[in-house]
């Protein structure tokens, strides 16, 4: 099925990754897919700055969520939710007791697709600020046209719009040279280490499950990508 | 481990709170839960409708000690020009501090955040906000769904959802009539000056509910599945999955999380069980509707 912009229903928008950009923090990047980006920061481990976020066998995670414009609001509370449990699942938590891991996301513009963005601009930045992690995470947006319009994987603003479903899936990927899904043995056979997973509207359970083996391959293709760059800005350290 | 716990020198209590992971392993392994359950049965449920008196509809749910109470008030407001022949729905979940030891008073929760952004998706996709219109580009409904969770003891979404649910299912709107300055009349009054002059307005009818949509949490264990999570089990547990299926089996959430990734023969069980919970929880609802004497043509399974 061909769409607006020329891509196919499985392909992702073209995806950049900048590091660095910020100074004053510790680790940062920027996310781009298409006309989406999002920006974010890490900050730690370092101090908590409440004793009732400190944990004392386990870093803590924070995450900022912060909308283009105006205040942030409820669903902008259920996105940090969401890219704090993923952080939580693949930072090696008990390495830092007591401390504090600040993650801000800041969108820059939204097409479509803000968490899934959101949630791998914060696995970029972990990565950046060289924070122990178990493995990468990734995340992939999805929606079922409506009618018996097939699935797109990585939509548009105006192709979430017309969906009849909407949902966005992280997960651990397999990664080349090791690493990734199932290392902490509470994997699976079948190899689809979901992670996070929030659907809008309406889907049979075989449309759900296809959605997700979609968004898994994706989500795999990302994670390449993610370990690509890393290795490109470590430059000579990591030959 | 302690040395203390093996010699048997600490009473099962004290075990409890000072190695929850241990006490729930030591059950689980024995595919039996703290409480007695087994591990795929949910707690025992009820649903008592029209506990709040001075709202439009109300349901006081429980299940286990999980409570959460819904009420709906309603009331009439001029259309939005963007959407004249919509009403509007407003879902807010209230998480007080006598809920849990964990909730504080102030600003709203994260979890009660998550939970209105969550249950306000649902519940659109539910009631149809045209039917909410009483005329086209100048009256609509304002209905307001408000929960208030009263003791937060797990599987908040399901509870939450299913008293909202009963609520709705059981909420009439009033007749309305609107004369030509514009005044607004509710109630019995509307129903008769509608019968004397030819106003606009409308009877008094039912919400009719797209679907009956009914929210199954299950949490992840040591590689075993526990069907509705008490609030003790939830920090222990690696994941937990939410799905949400209406009668005809389609979904309208899932949602995923924790700290370890969930395989597919996972996301499927949970699926199936959310699929026989619903059609339990169905069966209680319709019973409870009937009992109230509002069983509605709609909401028949």
């Amino acid at each position: 099925m061909e769409r607006t912009d020329g891509r196919s229903a499985g392909q992702i928008r073209t995806v950049r990754c900048e590091r660095g950009l910020l100074t004053r923090a510790d680790g940062s990047a920027q996310w781009t897919q298409g006309g989406t980006s999002c920006l974010a920061s890490v900050t730690g481990p370092t101090q908590s700055y409440a004793s009732s976020k400190e944990d004392a066998e386990r870093a803590t995670v924070d995450v900022v969520f912060r909308p283009r414009s105006g205040l942030a609001g409820a669903q902008e509370r259920q996105h940090e939710a969401v890219i704090r449990r993923a952080c939580e699942a693949v930072i090696v938590a008990a390495l830092h007791p007591r401390a504090l891991i600040q993650v801000v996301v800041q969108v820059v513009s939204d097409d479509g697709g803000v968490l899934a963005c959101a949630l791998n601009a914060a696995c970029a930045a972990l990565l950046d600020a060289a924070v122990p992690l178990r493995t990468l995470c990734a995340a992939v947006s999805a929606a079922q046209a409506e009618a018996d319009g097939g699935l797109l994987l990585d939509p548009t603003a105006a192709e979430e719009a017309a969906a009849a479903a909407t949902a966005t899936f992280a997960f651990l990927p397999l990664l080349a040279g090791g690493g990734g899904g199932g290392q902490d043995g509470t994997g699976s056979s079948d190899g689809l280490q979901l992670l996070t997973s929030q659907t809008r509207g309406r889907l049979s359970t075989d449309q759900l499950l296809d959605m997700m083996e979609a968004a898994k391959q994706g989500a795999d293709r990302l994670a390449a990508f993610m370990q690509q760059s890393a290795r490109q800005a470590a430059g000579p350290l990591a030959q | 481990m302690a040395a203390a716990a093996a010699a048997g020198q600490v009473d099962a209590d004290t075990f409890r709170r000072l190695y929850p992971d241990d006490y729930l392993r030591k059950f689980v392994e024995q595919g039996l839960r703290p409480d007695g359950r087994p591990l795929a049965a949910a707690r025992p449920t009820s649903i008592g409708l029209g506990a709040v008196s001075t709202a439009d509809a109300s349901a006081l749910v429980k299940v286990g000690s999980t409570t959460a109470l819904a009420g709906v008030k309603c009331e009439v407001v001029p259309a939005l020009p963007e959407a004249p022949d919509a009403g509007r729905l407003a879902v807010q979940v209230e998480m007080a501090p006598l809920c849990s030891a964990t909730a504080r008073p102030g600003r709203p929760s994260e979890a009660a955040q998550v939970l209105t952004e969550q249950l306000g998706a649902l519940l659109s996709s539910v009631v149809d906000a045209r039917q909410l219109c009483i005329d086209a580009g100048k009256a609509a409904w304002a209905v307001y769904v408000d929960i208030y969770v009263l003791d937060a003891d797990g599987s908040l979404h399901d509870a939450c959802l299913l008293a909202a649910l009963a609520a709705l299912s059981s909420l009439r709107l009033r007749a309305v009539s609107i004369d030509e300055s514009g005044r607004v009349q509710t109630g019995a009054a509307a129903q008769q000056q509608q019968q004397g002059e030819q106003l606009a307005g409308q009877q008094e009818r039912q919400l009719a509910l797209s679907c009956l949509p009914v929210s199954s949490t299950c949490g992840l264990y040591r590689g075993r599945l526990l069907a509705d999570p008490t609030a003790e089990e939830e920090p222990l547990l690696e994941a937990q999955v939410t799905a949400v299926l209406d009668e005809s089996g389609a979904v309208l959430g899932f949602s995923a999380g924790g700290t370890a990734a969930v395989s597919q023969a996972v996301v499927v069980q949970c699926l199936e069980a959310a699929k026989m919970r619903g059609k339990e929880v169905r069966a209680m609802l319709q019973q409870a509707l009937q009992q109230a004497g509002l069983a509605a043509d709609a909401a028949a399974p």
